[in-house]
């Protein structure tokens, strides 16, 4: 029997290195997917690599990158935030309205920061409307999130009665889209420290770890007194108000509250972290996760775009992108487990 | 690999004693499989002759559930070859391995809640025309089948709605829908009542008569003694020995089981009993799974809580810590009371509980070590200030806790998935070196994990114990109980069967207490 | 960790109604009769009609997504389905009427293409889910974009007209019928789920394949078959709804169908198909889809804002799936 102990085990993650491939393959393989896919496009098509196009791409990806940051906040909680997309909507076209309503009382800069308070206000209500929800009437989070959805689409075309509303302050515009300190744009600029500060939440502080050991395996979390429902609520809370900033952004850029801003952001946000290395399944993926995965969909689509490609040739690509990075998720799960 | 095994399979095994005349129905040989580097069977013959009720015997992670399930074909073996009925195997596959009369019963139920009892005992054996079925002839053959096993189940019911127990006869009569001539049966009285299980044996004897093969896995020396005709003892993946059951007693099967003189693997425990630390009042469930339970847990001894598997005995811990819903009751911790436990309270209050089931309730196994060690801690100031981390302190701390347990690989940023059984409780364990606890209640600590491993618990529990902390034992090991404490208080029913004291532990008291029926001692427990 | 209903003690009876179908035909009725009284023109036959129109629309895909469901799947594909088999029979019949084929033919080969294409996206989404166990979210989230992507490219989101005279009078308006076909096509369809629900094998292996896989996976129970075989079911259904829509509006759009993937989703759950999986009754999703098209209707005779609608349809999905989520309390296996 004894010359049987000499065959390789059979399946199984031990075999030396395993984990070095899988922590390659995770940390080094989109990257890289990035660079190639940029030099790809740039040597079809030259322009793409040029300054301007490289900072065009900054700013288009730099929304991308907010909104799937919010959603990897819930992703890691094992949540799922489907009202994204329409809490845009509603954020936009409310924030205007704050301000139309403030302006003529108290002047534009009042009006601007009223603004920027109610977007606190709401991303703060809205994710605890989702996170109680999920954390404490224990509805599934798609359905509570779908549901909350149709509320925020009904808010937001209700009150702007479907149409876009005008009357964003020159300072919100300044603010958050034309200035360019040191010649960088703005949006850049809060996008990296709006990300930035999502991984310091995420890396560096109990709420983070807490929600990376509730998705992790929850119940575990409350046998070892983790405050569960809270910390959920908390992450709904974090993904809402980073949604309601982004919202704020996009408004300043198209100059007005725009009842259809949220349209396909939701499943692009969670296209975009799911491709950057986010689980459905909880307890994985990081603010490097949004980032990637936004960059890649936006180089994708900046790329297509220039080499003119038909935009409804790219929304196939990008389901086939997403198949892709399924498969991928699911080879490196199966070298790390 | 079967060229291999069909030349084996002419050989004879040498070491079966009083081996019966007739060919055998199952005869496994050099059974081996591996998980990784870890080999949980290693090399084992085992033949099962028409007729005869052969046990399985061995503690929880000796290998027991791995073997039946490469029989049953749900596991495919590393090494080795399975011969069923002079047919030698040649794939794994469950289904036909059930069409060629092998059939099981696990302890985890392989039902469906939402269909009916009817509908499961033939889910994938529909008698069907043209892919319909005929629910009220259907239900007529369950009745039929139900009533002659003697058992007392609804077949218009959903199984969701069932008892545990009504699920288990579900099973055992699903196992014996179709044509069965090996049965395997896993823990079957785990949650059966006295009269379920006399009349379970009662099918098994008829089922011999017929000459059906039954492999059966217990711990349970009184059925053990009752219905065994051979014992094949297992340890360590191992093995042991195979034996009459008439010939052998039951404290040469414990030995055999663990291998060693029970003193060896039981460190001397120096009890010094102090004020009790935790003290129950009147305990009540709201799912009735304690109903009525009073206990003390001193400072400085190990306290025992013996049972049967669902006795009610891992609910007491559970809800001492919050974990279960409270009908009424109450609980002093240090002579102060916790009205409304709660995890986080109670930590904080300096009670520590280590679920039995690390999988489900201890360990985000997806995360990395450091994280799991130190998660019921963080908001101490060793570990965060102002709710931001330390993680160098926190490294720091958790690579000596690492260290202390002698936890390998000694690399706290690999994810806990990927470590073994024993290593996986340690680093729950760990959990409870990170701050200071006064009371810990350890909840079957040593289900799944190896001897070695069993060891350090055992020597972690000495130490606590030692220092003056308060240690509450919950165990289905009957030997770990005698073997570690100083106090026991054996459930039955969730109630107090039996309280012993030092010298008057012993397994013979113990299971008097399994056993009694719900006849509460006269005085009670105060 | 108790939910919030269940420590208020209002779990159990909650529970019991909700489990029990009646509930949601005791509703359906109470608002009906509520609408009659409020509005007579409800009860119109014209209005009614409509009302039957609207839900057979609804009903024909939520009973392909709650088979999804009910295996544990999920599918966001079904509106994308719609379109792309509205898309791809206007362009089969165009090809097959320029090369000459008999009306018949045309009709026949057309409405044949169209469910196979249907099909097919099932098939590959039951693929992706049940071999390669990818998320069944993602996976039908992104074949769902690639369908829809694929039919506006094809008709760069200008309708197909030219589809035979025959097959409109038929398929949109029933021909002599008393009835609007789809209306028909329903019944047959919810009568016949309901058959094969109560009476056939099949019906259990899908139970089981949702319930518990590993166990109707030792049972005997074909799970990849099954899964595989829901998801085609429910793409076949969609790509009927596209063939009944096309018929009404004489036209291939890619532009139709967007909106019955959530609402499927939301008229499964509210009829008590699990999330979860191995739970859900087809009459129920019949009177799921009743309702919320008597809402719809109902609404829109009150001149309730279009818009306002669907903050309802939110808070009434909520309120089913709290109820469901009490009753699931009894349902867990001990």
């Amino acid at each position: 029997m004894n010359s049987t102990i000499l065959k390789t085990p059979a399946g199984g993650p031990a075999f030396p290195g395993a984990g070095l491939l899988s922590r390659l393959g995770g940390d080094l393989l989109l990257p890289a997917a990035l660079v190639a896919l940029l030099l790809g496009f740039g040597w079809v098509e030259p322009r793409i690599l040029s300054g301007d196009n490289l900072g065009n791409l900054a700013v288009q990806a730099s929304y991308l990158v907010i909104f799937a940051t919010a959603q990897v906040f819930v992703l890691v909680v094992r949540g799922f935030d489907l009202s994204l997309g329409t809490l845009v909507s509603l954020a936009s076209v409310s924030a205007v309205m704050v301000m139309t309503a403030v302006a003529p009382l108290a002047g534009e800069g009042a009006a601007t920061l009223a603004a920027l308070a109610w977007i606190g206000l709401l991303g703060g209500a809205w994710g605890a409307f989702n996170g109680l929800g999920v954390a404490v009437l224990r509805v599934n989070p798609f359905i509570a999130t779908l549901a909350t959805a149709n509320i925020a689409l009904g808010l937001a075309t209700t009150i702007s009665g479907g149409f876009p509303v005008e009357g964003v302050t020159p300072q919100l515009r300044l603010l958050l889209d034309e200035a360019h300190p040191a010649g960088v744009p703005v949006a850049v600029l809060i996008t990296v420290a709006l990300t930035a500060l999502g991984y310091w939440l995420l890396q560096h502080t109990v709420l983070g770890r807490a929600w990376y050991l509730i998705g992790g395996n929850p119940r575990a979390a409350h046998v070892a007194g983790l405050p569960v429902r809270r910390y959920m609520v908390l992450a709904y809370m974090a993904c809402a108000c980073y949604a309601g900033i982004g919202a704020l952004m996009l408004t300043a850029r198209a100059g007005s509250g725009e009842p259809n801003l949220g349209g396909n952001l939701t499943m692009e946000a969670i296209a975009a972290a799911v491709i950057g290395g986010a689980s459905l399944r909880g307890g994985s993926g990081g603010v490097s996760a949004a980032v990637l995965g936004a960059l890649v969909i936006t180089v994708l689509s900046n790329g297509m775009n220039l080499v003119q490609v038909d935009g409804y040739l790219q929304q196939i690509t990008l389901g086939a992108v997403i198949i892709v990075a399924l498969f991928a998720d699911r080879l490196r799960n199966r070298g790390a487990r | 690999m079967s060229a291999m095994t069909s030349a084996m399979s002419t050989s004879r095994s040498p070491t079966v004693a009083g081996l019966p005349a007739v060919e055998p129905l199952l005869r496994c040989r050099g059974l081996g499989k591996r998980f990784g580097s870890h080999r949980a069977v290693d090399g084992v013959d085992l033949e099962i002759a028409p007729g005869e009720v052969h046990v399985l015997f061995g503690e929880n992670g000796a290998g027991k559930s791995t073997l039946i399930n490469m029989i049953c074909g749900v596991l495919e073996p590393s090494e080795g070859s399975i011969e069923f009925a002079g047919v030698t195997r040649l794939h794994t596959d469950c289904l036909s391995v059930r069409a060629a009369g092998i059939s099981s019963v696990f302890q985890e139920f392989s039902l469906i809640p939402d269909l009916t009892v009817a509908q499961n005992l033939f889910l994938g054996r529909e008698g069907s025309r043209f892919g319909w079925v005929d629910h009220a002839a259907a239900a007529r053959r369950a009745a039929g089948l139900i009533g002659d096993l003697g058992f007392d189940v609804d077949v218009g019911a959903r199984v969701g709605d069932l008892s545990r127990a009504h699920q288990q006869m579900v099973e055992i009569a699903k196992a014996l829908t179709g044509e069965v001539r090996l049965l395997i049966l896993d823990e079957p009285t785990a949650s059966l009542t006295e009269k379920e299980a006399d009349r379970l044996f009662q099918v098994i004897a008829e089922l011999k008569a017929k000459g059906v093969g039954i492999i059966y896995v217990s711990h349970r020396m009184r059925e053990i003694k009752a219905i065994a005709d051979r014992i094949t003892v297992l340890r360590d993946g191992r093995r042991i020995t195979t034996v009459e059951a008439r010939e052998v007693s039951e404290g040469q099967l414990i030995e055999l089981m663990t291998g060693r003189a029970v003193d060896v693997l039981y460190p001397p425990i120096d009890h010094r009993p102090g004020a009790p630390a935790l003290v129950v009042r009147d305990l009540v469930l709201e799912n009735g799974a304690v109903a009525g339970v009073s206990l003390e847990v001193r400072a400085g001894e190990v306290t025992a809580l013996a049972g049967l598997v669902g006795c009610g005995k891992s609910e007491i811990g559970r809800a001492v810590f919050g974990l279960e819903d409270i009908e009424s009751g109450e609980f002093m911790l240090h002579g102060r009371a916790m009205p409304d436990p709660r995890p986080d309270r109670m930590l904080d209050a300096g009670l520590v509980y280590f679920p039995s089931d690390r999988g489900a309730e201890g360990l985000a196994l997806g995360r990395p070590i450091l994280e799991n060690t130190s998660m019921a801690s963080l908001h101490l100031p060793d570990f965060s200030r102002l709710r931001v981390l330390r993680k160098d302190t926190e490294r720091r701390i958790v690579n000596g806790i690492a260290e202390e347990l002698q936890l390998r690989p000694l690399d706290v940023g690999k994810a806990v998935g990927a470590l073994s059984g024993g290593n996986r409780q340690k680093v729950m364990l760990g959990r409870g070196l990170t701050r200071d606890f006064q009371v810990f209640i350890f909840d079957e600590p040593t289900v799944g994990i190896d001897v070695g491993a069993k060891v350090e618990v055992y020597e972690m529990i000495r130490k606590l114990t030692e220092s003056g902390a308060a240690v509450l034992l919950i165990s289905s090991e009957l030997p770990e109980v005698i073997g570690l404490a100083n106090r026991v208080y054996v459930i039955h029913r969730g109630k107090v069967a039996a309280e012993l004291q030092g010298g008057e532990i012993s397994e013979e008291a113990i299971l008097r207490g399994f056993f009694i029926e719900s006849t509460p001692r006269p005085g009670g427990i105060q | 960790m108790k939910s919030l209903a269940h420590r208020l003690g209002v779990g159990a009876p909650l529970a019991r109604l909700a489990a029990s179908g009646a509930a949601l035909g005791l509703i359906l009725l109470a608002l009906a009769g509520l609408l009659a009284w409020l509005e007579p023109g409800f009860l119109a036959s014209r209005n009614l009609v409509n009302v039957v129109r609207a839900a057979s629309i609804l009903g024909l895909v939520a009973i392909g997504q709650a088979l999804v469901l009910i295996v544990g799947g999920f599918d966001l594909t079904v509106g994308a389905v719609v379109a792309g088999a509205s898309v791809l029979l206007a362009k089969v019949m165009l090809a097959l009427t320029a090369a000459g084929h008999g009306e018949g033919s045309v009709i026949t080969l057309g409405v044949l293409c169209a469910l196979a294409g249907g099909a097919l996206v099932g098939i590959a989404n039951g693929v992706l889910i049940a071999w390669f166990r990818l998320s069944a979210f993602m996976v039908t989230l992104a074949t769902g974009a690639m369908v829809s992507g694929l039919s506006y490219f094809v008709t760069t989101g200008i309708p197909i007209y030219g589809m035979p005279e025959t097959f409109m009078a038929w398929f949109g308006q029933g021909g002599g019928l008393p009835l609007p076909a789809v209306i028909l096509v329903w019944v047959l369809v919810a009568g016949g789920a309901w058959l094969v629900q109560s009476r056939s094998r099949l019906a259990l292996h899908l139970y089981a394949t949702g319930g518990n896989e590993r166990a109707a996976a030792v049972s005997g129970v074909n799970v990849r078959r099954c899964t595989v075989l829901a998801y085609a079911v429910s793409g076949v259904l969609a790509a009927l709804v596209g063939v009944m829509l096309s018929a009404r509006l004489g036209s291939g759009q890619a532009n139709i169908g967007a909106e019955l993937t959530l609402q499927s989703i939301a008229a499964a759950v509210i009829a008590g198909v699990s999330l979860r999986g191995g739970v859900g009754d087809m009459r129920r999703v019949v009177l799921s889809v009743l309702f919320l098209a008597v809402l719809g209707n109902g609404m829109n005779l009150l001149h309730i804002d279009s818009k306002l609608q669907t903050v309802f349809l939110g808070l009434v999905l909520m309120a089913a799936v709290a109820a469901e989520e009490l009753s699931s309390h009894r349902r867990k296996l001990a």
